[in-house]
C-alpha cells in the first residue's frame, strides 16, 4: 500500500491506494491538486476564498461554482435531514466563541474576545436560503453567514478518493481523521480503523473494520480553546448559539456519503443520547458510536452492517 | 643406416629411465593428501522440515517457513 502524507485544510491528509509506486505517484498528484485547490475555494479564513465571496454577497444572487453548488446543494438536505442540529449558518456563534481565525492561529495565539460577545447574534436558519439549480445560483438571506468547514471536508476526501481511485484499485483518504474508502487493501476485506480515545489520543479506544464508504468524527476536545476563563468547542450548538453541552467527547459515523458521515456525527453529538437515538431511526444506513467521559464506547443505531468493532 | 638406428633406439630407452627417474622423485617428495578424521566435520544446522503442499496451500500451523506480510494498511479517526 503506497501512501503519502501532507498538511492541509489545517488537517493531516493521508492518500493511501493500492497500487504501483508510479501508478500511486500520479494519482496522489492528482488528488493533492484537487485537494489543495478545494481549500482555497472553501476556507472561510481568506478574504479571496469563493466562500467568502458568497458571504459578503449575501442578500444578492451569486454564481457559484459546480462544486461550491454541489456542496451547498448537500449542505441544505442534510440540514433537513438532521433537523437543524447541522446548521451552517451558525457561522456568527463560532466567531462569538472564540474561533475567528484558523485553528493553528487560535492555537498560537489565543481565541479573541469578541466585543458584545455575550449577545447572541439573531439567526433566520440556513433554511431560507435559495437555490436555483438551473444556473447554479445562490442568495444567502442579508444577515446569514455561513462556515462550510466540516462537510466541505468530508466532500474533498470523497472526491480525492475517487480521483485516486482512476488509478488504484483500491484507496483511502484521511482528512483529520475524516475519511473515504474505495476497494479494500490486498488481502483484505475491511479496513481497519483505530478509534481514538478522546482522553489519551495516542491510544485507540476500540478498533473498527469499516467497509467501503465513509468514516467520519466529531469531537469536543480536538478544536477546543480557552476564550477568557471559558472553555471552548467549535461544535455550536444551533439552538442555543453556544458550544454544545454534550455527554460525549466524541461521536463517530460510518455511513454510505462523506457529507453524511460528517454531519451525522456532528448532529448526533450536539443532539445528546435521546434525540441521537431518534435521528438515528429516522436516518437508516448510518452506523454510529459515542465515546463518553469515561471513555465507554456506546453503539447509537441497531444496524447490522458497518459496525464491527472490538 | 643400422648404427643410426641403433642410436635411436638407445637414445628413447635413456630418455625414458630419465624422464621416469625424475617423476618418482616429484612424487616422492610432494605434500601428502589429510588423512580424514571425523571430528574435523563441522556439525550441520538443524533445519526446519519441508512443508507439504496442503500445509502450505491450507495455511495451516505450520511455521517452519515465515512469509513475509505487508503491514495492513492503519487509518485512525478521532476528529479534527
Amino acid at each position: 500500500m503506497e501512501s503519502e502524507a501532507f498538511r492541509a485544510m489545517n488537517s493531516d491528509i493521508l492518500l493511501m491506494a493500492e497500487a504501483g509506486p508510479g501508478q500511486a505517484a500520479a494519482a496522489f498528484r492528482e488528488a493533492r491538486a484537487f485537494i489543495e485547490a478545494s481549500e482555497r475555494r472553501f476556507t472561510r479564513f481568506s478574504e479571496q476564498s469563493e466562500l467568502s465571496s458568497l458571504n459578503r454577497g449575501a442578500g444578492e444572487w451569486f454564481h457559484a461554482s459546480a462544486d461550491l453548488f454541489t456542496v451547498l446543494s448537500e449542505s441544505l438536505e442534510l440540514f433537513h435531514r438532521t433537523r437543524g442540529l447541522f446548521d451552517p449558518s451558525i457561522l456568527p456563534d463560532l466567531q462569538r466563541a472564540g474561533y475567528s481565525r484558523s485553528m493553528d492561529e487560535v492555537r498560537q495565539y489565543g481565541a479573541e474576545l469578541q466585543k458584545d460577545g455575550h449577545l447572541r447574534v439573531p439567526r433566520c436558519g440556513f433554511g431560507s436560503m435559495e437555490l436555483q439549480p438551473a444556473t447554479n445560483s445562490v442568495r444567502l438571506p442579508a444577515d446569514m453567514r455561513i462556515d462550510l468547514g466540516g462537510i466541505a471536508k468530508g466532500w474533498i476526501a470523497e472526491q480525492a478518493a475517487r480521483i485516486v481511485s482512476r488509478y488504484a484499485e483500491a484507496c483511502a483518504v484521511s482528512a483529520g481523521g475524516d475519511m473515504f474508502l474505495i476497494g479494500y487493501p490486498e488481502g483484505q476485506d475491511y479496513w481497519e480503523i483505530g478509534l481514538e480515545d478522546p482522553r489519551d489520543p495516542a491510544q485507540d479506544a476500540a478498533t473498527l473494520c469499516a467497509q467501503e464508504g465513509a468514516v467520519a468524527t466529531s469531537s469536543v476536545v480536538k478544536r477546543a480553546w480557552k476564550q477568557g476563563e471559558a472553555r471552548r468547542h467549535h461544535l455550536i450548538d444551533p439552538r442555543t448559539g453556544e458550544p454544545a453541552d454534550t455527554p460525549w467527547l466524541s461521536v463517530t459515523v460510518m455511513a454510505e456519503r462523506a457529507v453524511e458521515a460528517e454531519t451525522f456525527a456532528k448532529a448526533f453529538l450536539i443532539a445528546g443520547a435521546e434525540e441521537a437515538r431518534i435521528l438515528s431511526e429516522a436516518n437508516p444506513g448510518l452506523s454510529a458510536l459515542a465515546i463518553d467521559r469515561s471513555g465507554q464506547v456506546n453503539k447509537l443505531d441497531h444496524e447490522e452492517i458497518l459496525n464491527v468493532y472490538r | 643406416m643400422k648404427i643410426y638406428r641403433k642410436a635411436i633406439r638407445v637414445w628413447i630407452t635413456l630418455v625414458s629411465l630419465a624422464s621416469f627417474a625424475v617423476g618418482w622423485i616429484v612424487l616422492a617428495h610432494s605434500p601428502k593428501p589429510n588423512q580424514f578424521k571425523a571430528s574435523d566435520v563441522q556439525a550441520m544446522p538443524a533445519l526446519p522440515p519441508i512443508p507439504s503442499i496442503e500445509q502450505l496451500s491450507s495455511g495451516s500451523q505450520f511455521s517452519g517457513f515465515s512469509i513475509p506480510q505487508r503491514p495492513m494498511a492503519r487509518l485512525r479517526t478521532g476528529g479534527s
